[in-house]
């Protein structure tokens, strides 16, 4: 596996009648095996780095690599997760996994599939049609599809950030034991602080439009984490002073504190 | 979505509503005829339309002419339709082949049905083939239109994931974008059937030595006004059968859309 390094990107999106710059000269290097969190506020390009990284949006100034690799498209190598499931419908959870193998790895499919199914704990649920699960299993299948062709990146788009309360603290542990045994680089967007330090190695804060890198915290606590600890309360609130003390001012970042969950 | 003792009572009940008006019609109609306020050859009474469908059943004349009027039916929509889903399918996935035909398409579309009848009797002559083409062109476009529409509909969320796993261009098509579109499609499709069943008489009244419409035709001539009357409900119900089939096959077909 290769580390993932994000060089002096920068992102404009052209209208007709206006421009917004999303990302300036975004520089982010994480090593292989590493699990990295975005937080910032809507709008500072976090979804839009995780695209560009993927290769759904090649539109932009500055290089991605992937160990000596420039990236250039989409390739089986990152997989990414988005908020939704974006299962189809039309297919068995089984068909939904396969769909993300190669036409080499899908004649003999069924064992991998399987083996993700079980990772994801839907054993079972192979021949089940996704509108018959729940939000928390349609996102395991989700998971599974992401995770069948090895990627040696995952990139998570606020990946449990649909999903309700109590599901989500559940799915958390999981993605945690998921990553440590499949040992993926993993970036992952999230608008809960908690979230962040719960998985992450390095939690990195990003400045508002464009989007800049502000601030980069590791979490140096043992796994699995204490929330009640205070070790995990400091680093809480570390990463809240930093948004209070946004340029977009107080009151604007208590608004988005309030509206996203932060 | 389990239906409860009410709905069932509620959904037969509505059902059985559909009936009143046809069964007030037909009331109507009976007490025209033995009143004599209409002639019986410019409204033939109920008890003689009757005879005259049991006579045509028996000399099997009513199933000879129904048989011819369905094969070109069949025949027709079959063409129609896979061209219309074929040229949908193209416009759907190519701008380019969209900018270069469609105008022509559309251009053709806005020509009356039966305008085109006089130059497919030129070209084909006043056989089968002229019956099957003009069927043809008529299913052609509802399948064109709501196929391309369907495949310009499908969500770019779903898109995105075939791009994501590098889907090759034929997987994409097969897995991704002819099933989000098939809702609408299948309603094309049933479109296209239902007109070609209108078409086929419409033709078979213009040009035909035999079939439904031709039946008809020759009924008025010799004022077999009964005859013609049979050929009107049979026509209507066999319409409603292929219309309410369709339906059902559509529902079944799409039953992932409505079970969220």
């Amino acid at each position: 596996m290769q580390p993932l390094r994000i060089d002096n990107v920068s992102k404009t999106f052209r209208g007709s009648t206006r421009e917004v710059e999303v990302l300036r000269a975004f520089e982010l290097e994480v090593a292989a095996g590493e699990f990295v969190s975005l937080v910032g506020l809507s709008g500072c390009g976090k979804t839009t780095l995780l695209r560009l990284i993927v290769g759904l949006d090649s539109q932009y100034e500055g290089s991605i690599y992937l160990g000596s690799q420039r990236l250039n498209g989409p390739s089986r190598k990152r997989g990414i997760i988005f908020q939704e499931p974006r299962l189809f419908p039309w297919l068995s959870v089984e068909r939904n996994v396969a769909l993300a193998l190669d036409d080499e790895h899908r004649k003999h499919a069924n064992g991998t599939v399987q083996e993700h199914l079980e990772l994801v704990g839907l054993k079972g649920f192979e021949k089940v049609f996704p509108t018959q699960l729940s939000g928390g299993m349609a996102q395991r299948a989700a998971i599974a599809r992401a995770l069948v062709a090895n990627p040696d990146v995952l990139l998570l788009d606020e990946p449990l950030g649909a999903l309700d309360a109590l599901t989500r603290l559940y799915m958390q542990k999981e993605l945690e034991r998921i990553w440590e045994r499949e040992k993926n680089t993993m970036v992952m967007v999230t608008h809960d602080i908690d979230e962040a330090i719960q998985l992450s190695d390095r939690v990195v804060i990003l400045s508002s439009r464009p989007g800049r890198v502000k601030r980069i915290i590791r979490v140096d606590l043992p796994r699995p984490r204490n929330r009640e600890s205070d070790e995990f309360a400091a680093l809480r609130e570390e990463i809240l002073r930093e948004f209070n003390l946004m340029e977009s001012g107080l009151a604007c970042s208590r608004k988005g504190i309030n509206g996203e969950g932060i | 979505m389990r239906p409860t003792e009410f709905n069932w009572f509620t959904r037969n009940a509505g059902r059985a509503r559909g009936v009143i008006v046809p069964l007030m019609i037909l009331l109507l109609w009976q007490i025209i005829s033995t009143r004599g306020w209409v002639s019986p050859l410019l409204l033939a009474p109920p008890g003689q339309v009757v005879a005259a469908f049991q006579e045509l059943l028996k000399d099997g004349t009513l199933w000879s002419n129904l048989l011819v009027s369905l094969s070109r039916v069949v025949k027709g929509f079959l063409l129609g339709t896979s061209l219309g889903f074929a040229f949908g399918i193209l416009f759907g996935i190519s701008k380019q082949a969209e900018a270069l035909l469609a105008p022509t398409f559309n251009a053709i579309r806005q020509v009356p049905l039966l305008g085109w009848m006089p130059m497919i009797i030129l070209w084909f002559g006043i056989g089968e083939s002229s019956k099957v083409v003009f069927i043809a062109i008529g299913a052609f476009f509802p399948t064109l239109l709501n196929t391309f529409i369907g495949i310009r509909g499908v969500a770019r969320e779903y898109l995105e994931v075939g791009k994501v796993y590098q889907l090759s261009r034929f997987r994409l098509l097969c897995l991704v974008i002819i099933p989000a579109a098939l809702p609408s499609i299948v309603s094309g499709i049933r479109l296209s059937i239902s007109l070609s069943w209108l078409l086929v008489v419409g033709a078979e009244l213009i040009t035909a030595n035999s079939g439904l419409g031709q039946m008809m035709t020759n009924a008025r001539e010799m004022f077999r006004t009964d005859v013609v009357m049979v050929g009107i409900i049979v026509i209507g119900v066999i319409g409603l059968i292929i219309d309410t089939t369709i339906k059902q096959v559509e529902t079944r077909l799409v039953q992932w859309q409505t079970v969220k």
